[in-house]
């Protein structure tokens, strides 16, 4: 496909995402991580806590109903819920645009998820260690899926309930993975999470190319 | 695409407990289906005339998109959502970002945004197909996130 060379905007905005004069260079380069987790763990506080934007929602529409429905009966047969999903970006340079998308909280839409990680560098999974059970949907999905993740135990009133090493007892989950505390109000704890799972995407990517 | 009996539309909170571990090979194969293309979301909304747009490029909820000069020539023949979008875009803008501020559905926004890439009012800047295996991509990932 043949695209215009000229960019008319500048990629590179400033926090609120207002257009700005600067016009880059190259063209954006889109990526981006998923945070996932169970309701109310704090994934749309930690968008918000990085996001150079106002965290925006969109809604995705969620269908029930096999492909192997013809036309005429799809209207009549498939049931369509619709799921509100948060997201925030952060440009880094004038190129890349991380985008940083919350995995809607209920369980219950995981279909949705194959859409939402397509592509997408890795996930973290917030967990309440008070609540760890709601994180396993999330690890099961991005476990059987091979995608790089790391798990991030949100530090509720400036701490832990119960250290790393319980919590990841009690995920099962693999000596390999990552665990960091975060607190998904705290800019300096959302940076070092986001870089945890980077530096693991690249120890992948670094095994994997070596056979 | 495979047939399996009758969807389920409201699935008891039990079958959800950990969906993705009590599915086998082939149920998880059935939760695909649906979400792997971008047709299982178009036909419910009228703003897109009911088509798929089979010739239009896969776009991601990230995909981001700007207008061509040919665009900003012709949007002041668009009209609704697509005179919208076109308005949006002196600046690249994401799908989900598109999707966000004109208040459609994501599935609703890559269907309009993929038949303006067609008629060449928008240009689709492309997505890394697999960013985490770029290394140096995500290294300068790594030292923005520092720079912040």
């Amino acid at each position: 496909m043949a695209f215009e060379t000229s960019n008319p905007g500048g990629g590179a905005t400033n926090a609120g995402g207002v257009a700005t004069a600067a016009a880059p260079v190259t063209a954006p380069i889109p990526v981006k991580i998923v945070i996932a987790g169970g309701f109310g763990v704090g994934k749309t506080t930690m968008v918000g806590t990085i996001s150079e934007i106002t965290p925006l929602s969109t809604e995705a529409a969620m269908t029930t109903v096999g492909a192997n429905v013809d036309d005429a009966s799809m209207v009549s047969t498939k049931t369509t819920t619709t799921v509100a999903m948060d997201f925030g970006r952060i440009t880094i340079g004038n190129r890349i645009v991380l985008y940083l998308f919350g995995t809607p909280g209920q369980d219950r839409f995981g279909f949705m998820w194959d859409d939402l990680v397509q592509g997408a560098l890795g996930a973290v999974i917030l967990v309440d260690s008070r609540r760890i059970e709601d994180a396993f949907p999330a690890l099961d999905y991005f476990e059987e899926r091979k995608m790089p993740f790391i798990v991030a135990v949100n530090m509720f009133d400036g701490g832990l309930y119960h250290d790393l090493e319980s919590v990841r007892d009690a995920l099962n989950v693999d000596s390999e993975t990552p665990m960091v505390a975060t607190d998904a109000r705290n800019p300096q704890y959302v940076k070092e999470t986001l870089i945890a799972l980077l530096e693991r995407v690249i120890h992948i990517a670094v095994d994997k190319s070596r056979g | 695409m495979t047939s399996h009996g009758q969807p389920n539309p409201e699935p008891t909170r039990a079958s959800f407990a950990r969906p993705f571990l009590k599915r086998d090979a082939a149920e998880l194969a059935t939760a695909t289906v649906g979400t792997g293309s971008a047709d299982h979301i178009v036909r419910a909304y009228t703003m897109t005339g009911g088509r798929t747009n089979t010739e239009a490029p896969h776009l991601r909820f990230e995909s981001m998109v700007a207008l061509t000069e040919h665009g900003a020539a012709a949007s002041d023949k668009l009209t609704f959502e697509r005179k919208k979008i076109a308005a949006l875009l002196e600046r690249p803008l994401s799908v989900a970002e598109i999707s966000a501020t004109i208040s459609v559905p994501i599935g609703v926004a890559r269907v309009l945004v993929g038949d303006l890439v067609v008629d060449g009012i928008l240009r689709l800047y492309d997505a890394p197909t697999d960013a985490s295996k770029d290394i140096s991509l995500v290294r300068e990932l790594i030292d923005g996130i520092r720079n912040l």
